[in-house]
This record gives structure tokens, sequence and C-alpha cells, in this order.
């Protein structure tokens, strides 16, 4: 039963809803061939990805927005968005970081992301993403080193774009989806790392991703690639201002792994997640996909949801590779009118795959919480094993939790274990906290972070300790 | 008679439906079959001690197999005497689970008579039903059609069965609307052994009121493809649905259960079990979605599905969903796919048992959990030689299962 008290607590503030004032080169809304011709035109691209990016506008103009999901989604505009906008800069762009515009420097402070500081003193490589263009990159020369690329996705195209015709496009098709479909005749930015054979990157490479001006969307896209034997940590966060029109987010992310790689791709999104009253707020689309390629491979999976209005999201392993791994780990909070679709695919070809799921599902408020995965093992996939766990975790009366698991097996081979529960916060565990002088909102607290201990572990520690704020400003208190 | 044009048949497009096999649905007739005698002599089972019988042939009563009385609680009454009742709950409670229950109303559209079963107040009932599936699915389609209104406090002991005679391919589109009063009991046990060649297609809809118990127990052995949609409603306070489900697909078999169980009213619970196997080239699918609205309070379900997979091309499919409105709730699923666990295995061959008979003694040993959960011993025993013999048809259960 809530309190006043736990009220006051669920309706704290947003902590990024700022706007930062900085002049930004936009696009009128409205989408044509005309506009993808004009990002392709601005960024200086090859003729391939011109083509790509216009085969994927064909592609797009003939589907339709997918409604599956368990969401309730007004109407999107997609003339009424802007779908490029960049922060003004000089002819020269910055060549360090003591270039950068200072008012964007003040807002990754204010983000808490101290690009100096907090790289240097926790060895993380930042590539900054504001609205659509990427910033500042940080470590390049450290990175270079060691032969790992870690640039801009504009940067890679014009200094590495036979990568980029390579693997662009290789494991999330242009046709794959409605929104993968939009991201890859619009995007315009994201980051592209290359760690090349046999090296272990010496750094975790990180970028914040954060939307600015008005009725823009985002779209940003994100390819890593793993070369064989190589190992990468890869850190994103994301924020967006406080606004009463719901902006949207489509993004990409691809993910290869070669023989014996190994990536690990963690995910903090704190999207402006819209009012108590379910006003504004981010829609949150996204396709993110990794494909084991190689043998003994691994890519692991992170998130932490706290943000976005929706949240329509799943990041997926195609594991082709035998022995190869693939991770899921995730937590989703849906509070006041906030709506989550989220979950994970694991689709196994090769060998002797195996894959852990483990999923958090946190409601409170009248938020809708859903869990919906796949696990597909193929005729191919001898020994092929799964373990699935998901649980919901409910506050208050008028949220909602969900679990749509899909378990298919067509090898007799194989194991697949599933199990999930869904209850409110244990009175017996809150009686204890109480009779041991642990005030409600503190017990509460650290209840919640035990049911997340599971992710939160998995997670890099700069990350971990964000996440558990998130957590505790999102959710601390809202007993059920 | 003409096709239904209003009424659109489901296709694996359709999410709940995409692991059934409809391609007998799309060939056959869909007129009703009209009343005839079969070709074949009709071999029942023995009559269960103190139940009455009734025993239709393609959808249509046969007096001379019956063995119903004018005491009977059970009475055979037209469509439109049945009313609609089941058709407007379909109308407004199940358009908001989301399944399509087009099968029913075809069924209603289609079908001429439909078995009523009332037992009043406080009265104890004991029915079996057989259906029978003679002609081939190229004549029609039988549509057998059930409706149980259960008085307070009774209890009613139901046994349906869907039996076919003569090596036909018939198509049955059977449906079955259940509506429980309060402190009620239905113990309803199903067992569809059809040829192997039947399509086997049903909808069973079920209303519990407040305190009832609906205990539903099917064994799937027959057919070429199968499929049961399932509805039950806990309505009232305190309703109870006990659930479970034996499935074996053999050959090219495909068998599909879709089960929603809509938790409305504080204090319902729900259990649910489902075994299935499936070897050679067999396929299984259970869909099992509990849904627990914001008036459910102190609701308290829990699905345990289990698939074995025994054939180099068997398949299963697994969806056990969890929808909940309402903190103050209790839900809890596992689910697993797999093969025969190597441990138990390698104990029975140091046993001295041979490969075949221990694989064949442990999928017994799998399926067993659910069949022991069929509370009339002679029905028991009786579907226990069906799974034994369908085993054998794979592997040497025999001289390890005896009619203990």
């Amino acid at each position: 039963m809530s309190t006043p008290e736990i009220d006051s607590l669920l309706q704290q503030s947003y902590r990024h809803g700022f706007v930062t004032d900085i002049e930004s080169d936009t696009l009128p809304p409205g989408l044509d061939e005309d506009v993808v011709r004009f990002i392709s035109r601005k960024k200086k691209e090859p003729e391939f990805l011109l083509n790509w990016r216009l085969k994927a506008y064909r592609h797009w103009l003939t589907m339709k927005e997918p409604h599956w999901a368990k969401l309730r989604v007004h109407p999107i505009d997609y003339q009424g968005i802007s779908y490029f906008s960049a922060p003004k800069r000089d002819p020269n762009a910055p060549k360090s970081l003591a270039e950068v515009d200072p008012k964007l420097l003040a807002t990754y402070e204010k983000l808490g992301v101290p690009l100096h500081e907090r790289a240097r003193l926790a060895g993380v490589a930042v590539d900054a993403v504001f609205d659509s263009v990427s910033v500042a990159t940080t470590f390049k020369e450290r990175l270079a080193e060691a032969g790992v690329i870690f640039c801009s996705f504009s940067d890679a195209v014009q200094k590495h774009p036979a990568l980029i015709e390579k693997y662009l496009g290789t494991v999330v098709p242009h046709t794959d989806n409605f929104f993968a479909a939009l991201n890859s005749a619009v995007f315009s930015d994201g980051s592209f790392v290359y760690v090349p054979p046999g090296v272990r990157c010496p750094m975790e490479l990180s970028t914040y991703f954060r939307i600015n001006a008005k009725n823009t969307g985002q779209f940003e896209r994100t390819l890593i690639i793993a070369a064989p034997g190589s190992h990468v940590s890869y850190l994103e966060g994301c924020t967006a201002p406080m606004r009463d029109e719901n902006q949207l987010h489509a993004a990409v992310v691809e993910l290869i792994t070669e023989d014996d790689a190994e990536i690990k791709y963690s995910t903090v999104q704190n999207w402006y997640p819209g009012d108590e009253r379910g006003i504004g707020g981010i829609y949150n689309f996204v396709t993110k996909r990794g494909e084991c390629r190689g043998r003994n491979s691994k890519i692991s999976w992170t998130q932490v949801e706290t943000g976005s209005a929706i949240t329509w999201k799943y990041p997926s392993c195609v594991l082709k590779g035998e022995n190869s791994v693939g991770e899921f780990y995730s937590v989703a909070t849906a509070n006041n009118y906030q709506q989550a679709d989220t979950g994970t695919k694991m689709i196994h070809i090769g060998a002797n795959t195996k894959s852990t799921i483990v999923s958090k599902g946190i409601s409170a408020g009248h938020g809708q919480n859903s869990y919906r995965g796949l696990v597909k093992i193929l005729p191919s996939a001898h020994g092929a094993r799964n373990f699935t766990q998901c649980d919901s975790l409910l506050m208050g009366g008028n949220c909602g939790a969900h679990t749509f698991p899909y378990i298919e097996t067509r090898n007799p081979s194989a194991t697949v274990e599933h199990e999930a529960s869904t209850s409110k916060i244990s009175e017996d565990q809150l009686f204890y906290c109480l009779q041991r002088g642990i005030d409600e909102e503190d017990a509460v607290n650290m209840i919640v972070s035990g049911f997340c201990k599971t992710v939160l572990d998995v997670l890099p520690m700069e990350f971990a300790v964000e996440a558990q704020n998130l957590l505790a400003v999102s959710l601390e208190g809202a007993v059920g | 008679m003409s096709a239904l044009p209003d009424i659109a048949l489901p296709t694996n497009r359709d999410e709940n439906w995409r692991y059934a096999n409809l391609r007998p649905l799309a060939k056959a007739k869909s007129d009703a079959i009209a009343a005839h005698d079969p070709a074949t002599p009709v071999d029942l089972p023995a009559i269960l001690p103190d139940y009455e019988r009734w025993v239709f042939i393609d959808g249509h009563y046969s007096r001379e197999l019956s063995t119903d009385t004018d005491a009977s609680c059970a009475r055979l009454i037209g469509v439109r005497e049945a009313g609609d009742t089941l058709l407007t709950m379909l109308d407004l409670d199940l358009a908001q689970a989301g399944v399509d229950f087009s099968l029913a109303r075809v069924n209603g559209a289609r079908g001429d008579v439909v078995l009523h079963i009332a037992p009043p107040d406080r009265a104890q009932a004991r029915i079996e039903i057989i259906f029978i599936a003679s002609a081939a699915a190229a004549a029609g389609t039988s549509y057998p059609r059930v409706q149980v209104h259960g008085g307070r406090s009774s209890h009613l002991r139901l046994v349906e069965r869907h039996l076919s005679a003569g090596a036909t391919d018939p198509l049955v589109n059977a449906a079955v609307d259940i509506a429980l009063r309060a402190d009620g009991i239905v113990d309803h046990c199903r067992v569809q052994n059809c040829a192997d060649g039947a399509g086997c297609f049903d909808t069973l809809t079920a209303h519990v009121g407040e305190r009832a118990t609906y205990r539903l127990r099917t064994v799937t052995l027959g057919g070429i493809a199968s499929r049961s949609t399932i509805f039950v409603k806990l309505a009232g306070r305190a309703a109870r649905c006990e659930f479970s489900a034996a499935v074996i697909a053999n050959g090219s078999q495909g068998h599909d259960v879709f089960a929603g169980i809509d938790h409305v009213a504080p204090g319902t619970s729900t259990r649910e079990t489902f075994r299935g196997i499936a070897t050679d080239r067999g396929k299984l699918a259970f869909n099992g979605k509990m849904i627990v609205r914001e008036t459910a309070h102190g609701a308290d379900s829990d699905q345990s599905l289990k698939s074995l997979l025994t054939g180099s091309g068997a398949e299963a499919a697994a969806r056990p969903q969890l929808e909940i409105y309402t903190d103050k709730v209790s839900a809890k699923h596992g689910a697993t796919t797999g093969k025969l666990d190597e441990q138990m295995l390698f104990y029975l061959l140091s046993r001295g048992l041979d490969r075949l008979q221990a694989q064949a003694l442990l999928q017994w040993a799998f399926i067993e959990e659910t069949v022991s959960q069929v509370e009339l011993a002679p029905l028991r025993l009786e579907i226990e030689q069906l799974i034994a013999t369908r085993l054998n048809e794979i592997s040497r259960l025999e001289g390890l299962v005896t009619n203990s």
C-alpha cells in the first residue's frame, strides 16, 4: 500500500531535464528522398552509403508501423520530425577537448559525465553524441597505439569506408523492421569500434547520447566489430531534456564477434520518461543485435532501463559459431505512466551454443512492464543450452507486469529452462528490515537492490554506481 | 451448405495459432455430416461404473449405443435453445484475452444439437460422453457441442472421449462451454484418441463461480493435427482451476494447446501442468496465458510446462505467459524442454535394462505426472494402457508397465 511519503519519493523529478542553449544546424521537419540525400551529402558520404540509405528509405515506405508489442503508442507523425540536428561549430572541428564548446562540456558536467576527469580517472574513453552528431572523443591516441579504432560513425565512414561497407547492415539489414529501416535511411551519427585480432581493448569505451533540440529525433547507429581473439567492453548512456511532446529515438546497434572474441555491451538508459501524468517523454524504439560468428565467441548485453515513456527494445544474440555464448542481463523499471516492452532473442544455430537470460522488471505507479523473449534452437544447434530467469516486482495496485516468453526447440539434444515469478515486495523481508531499525525507504531500496543484484553485479563499476542511483531515484520507497 | 463468409478462420499468421497445423481445416468440407450408420462397427471402451453414457457419431446422438435414462440431468436441445451463452461470453470476455475463437463460432453456426448437462443444486452426476468420428473429412465436419450448467454445490464428474471408427481422416470441430455456480465442482477428463489421420479441433470455455472448482485433465494422443483452445474465467471469489495436459506427438503428428486462464475475482487460484513427448517428427506446442486482473487480489497461479524431445526431427514450442495487473498476487511459471536425463538413463542401464527399455520407462515416468491426476481409477488405468501402447510404438515398454 502506498503512503504519502512513498508517493513523494515516486514523484522525484528528472535530474537530467535541462536544455543546453547551443546553436544548432537543424533540418526543417519532414522526410523524403531529398532529406536522405541531404544527410548523406552533409556527411560527405561515399556513394555506396547513399545508395544503401535510399534503398532503406524506399523499403521503409512499404512497411507498416508494428503494433504487436503490449504498448499504447500515440500516433507518431514521421513528417513532423526533424531528421538532422547538429550543434553548430566552426569549420575547424575541435581537435581536442579544450576546443569543444564550453557549454557542451558544462552539459556533461550536469549529466555527471565530466569528460576530463572521469575519462582520466576511470580510464574511460568517451564518444559523446549530442543530438545526432559526435562531438568529441578522448583517448584516441592510447587506443590507436593498441590498434583499436574508436570514433564517431561519420569519422569511420571517412577514414575506414571499406570496413563500413563490409559490415554495415550485415547483422541488422535495412529491411529488418520498421524502425531499423527508418534508422538506416536517416541515421546521422553514432559510434564505430573495431578491435583488431588478438587485442584486448586497454580501456572501457563509452558513449553518451543526448537529445537536445526540440522536434528532433535521434537516429544513431553503432557498429562494433571484434576481430578474432579480441575483447572489448562498451558502455552507453542516454539522457534527454524535459519536453511535453514525445520525441522519437530509433537507434540500431550491430555487434560482430569473430573466433574467440568477446563484446560486453552495457547500457544505462535514462531518457526523459515523461511527467507524472504521462505527458512527454522519449519513444525509445531500438534494434540491437549481435552476431557471434566465430567459434568460442561471446556477446553479453547488460541494460538498466529506467527512462523513456516507451521502451521497445530486444537486444539479441545470433549464436552461429560453435561453442559461442550469448548473455542478456536486464533491469527495466516502469513508473508513473511509463511502458516498457523489452527482452531478448537468443537464436542458437551453432553446436554447443549457450545462452543465459536474466531479466528483472519493476513496475510502480501506472507503469506497464513486459518481458518478451525468444529462445530458438535450430536443428543444427546440437547440445545447445539456455537458461532464462525473469522476475517481476510490483509496487502498487495500478501497475502491470507481463511475461511473454517464446521457447522454440527444434533439436532434441538441446536443453532449455525457463522460470519466472511475479510478486510484490515481500512483507516478511520488509518487516525484518523495519524491526532492525532500518526506515521504510531504505528497506525498500535495499530489497530492490537485492532483487536487481544479479544484473547490477555484471555492470562495469562506473555504471553500476550510476544505475544504482537511477533505480533509487525512480523507485526508492515504493512499497507494494 | 455454403461457406461462412462472415467467420474468418484462423491462420498461422495469428500469434496464437502460429504453431497449429491448420491444413486439415483448409482441406475439409465445412458442412455438417448428415446422420448415418458408420460403415465399420464401433468398438466402444468398457462402461465406467456408475456413469451414464451418451454416444454421438459424427455429431449425431446414437440411441442404441447410449445408456442415458429419463432421470438424467442431461438432455439434448437445439442450438437455438442452447442460446448464445457461449457466443455472448466469447464477445464479452474473450475479446479482451486477445484470442481468436472463430472455430467455436463456426461450431455454433453449423452444429444442430447440443448436449445440455445441468446438475441441480447439491446434486451429484456422472456422465460419460463419447464422440465418434467415422466419416472422412471429404464428407464434411462433425460439430459436437456440450453445455454444462452446474448448480450450487453440485458435483459433476464428466468424461469426454473422442474416438474414431475405421481408418478415415475425419475432421472434428468440438465446442464445450461450462458455467459453474457457487461451490460447484466439475471434474472433467478428456481423452482424445482419434485415428492418425484425423484433424481434431476444439474450443472449451468455462465460467467458474464463487468457491467453485473446475478440474480439467486432458490426454491427447490421436490425430495428425490437433488444437485445443481453452479459456477459463475465474469469475467468483476463491474460484479454482486445475488443469493438466498430457500430450504425445508421434510420427508427424502436431498437437497445439492454447490455455488462457483469466483471474477476475479475489483469491482465485490456478494450477497448470503440461507434459508433452515428441518423437520422430512430432511437434508440440503449449501456449499458457495467465491473466490476473486489477480486481483479483490475492490470486495465485502456477504453471509447469515440460516437453521431452526424443526424435531427431521433433520440435516443441512453449509460451508460458503472464499478464498481471495487480500487486497482490503470486504468479510463477517454469518451462523446460530437453532430452532424457543422461544420469537417470545411466542408472537404469546400470541396473540391467537395455537402452530402449530404459528410455521408455523414463518417458513413462515423465508423462505419468499428469496422468496420475486422473482420479477415476478405471479410467486412469485405461489411459495408462493407451499411453503405454503409444510409447510402445516408439520404444519397448512391454513388460515394464503392468496393469497395476
